[in-house]
């Protein structure tokens, strides 16, 4: 079961996550990712707001074909896939991942496997909008090379 | 009719959405792109630049994928989400 949510509107973690993992059902790991909107870009230049959009239905479900396997591998009980889109501002949360697993070793590999795919192969666009104009932002060559090793 | 849509940085060049009209000589996803670019060098280039890539009714599809009637196609420039 993958819970995948695309949100456009600011969201918090962390009730999300205890409401997820309650009831536990059998688990002995919760491993947890979230990401959130940086006040600064890579340059040091400020950030007014960041810009996500997907392409809807779509995006969906590429993220529940790439999950569903990991999941399977990983022997997962459940987990949990957010991500904002939209407009959002510094330090609100763009994505939260979650993985409830029996061990750690496999919620701690689910989490990190599925945000490299999110970084290279997710339908989102994104773009930053700063005092010297909107710049789009796409996957660095180490984003790929992370994703690489993951295939 | 194609109902085409543009992700990313592709929609500052081609806008986000466009219908075109599926004439007897638009067989594949590269005829798609070469109507597209045929009046517009940026947009031709836009399309053809390397990262870009083409879903035909929501699934990926390469420029050789066929297209048969109406159908909804997509362009995109890098995806980059988390």
């Amino acid at each position: 079961m993958t819970q995948i949510s695309i949100l456009d509107a600011p969201f918090s973690p962390l009730p999300l996550l205890e409401a997820f993992a309650t009831p536990r059902r059998g688990a002995g790991a919760l491993a947890s990712f979230t990401g959130y909107c940086r006040a600064k870009a890579s340059g040091g230049e400020a950030i007014a707001a960041l810009e996500l959009t997907h392409y809807p239905g779509f995006t969906e479900r590429m993220i529940a074909d790439f999950a569903h396997p990991i999941a399977a591998r990983c022997g997962l009980l459940d987990w949990m896939i957010v991500h904002r889109v939209g407009r959002v501002l510094p330090e609100e949360s763009i994505v939260l991942v979650a993985a409830l697993a029996p061990h750690r070793t496999e919620a701690f590999e689910a989490v990190e496997t599925l945000m490299d795919f999110l970084k290279t192969d997710a339908p989102f666009w994104k773009r930053e909008h700063r005092a010297n104009g909107a710049h789009w932002i796409e996957p660095t060559a180490l984003d790929h090379k992370r994703r690489e090793t993951r295939t | 009719m194609a109902n085409v849509l543009f992700f990313g940085r592709l929609r500052d060049i081609c806008g986000p959405e466009r219908v075109i009209a599926l004439t007897p000589g638009i067989r594949t996803l590269a005829d798609v792109k070469a109507a597209l670019g045929a009046a517009d060098e940026a947009i031709f280039a836009a399309l053809h630049a390397p990262g870009v890539r083409a879903a035909l009714n929501q699934a990926f599809a390469d420029d050789s994928a066929l297209i048969a009637g109406d159908c909804e196609i997509a362009f995109m420039s890098p995806l980059s989400g988390g």
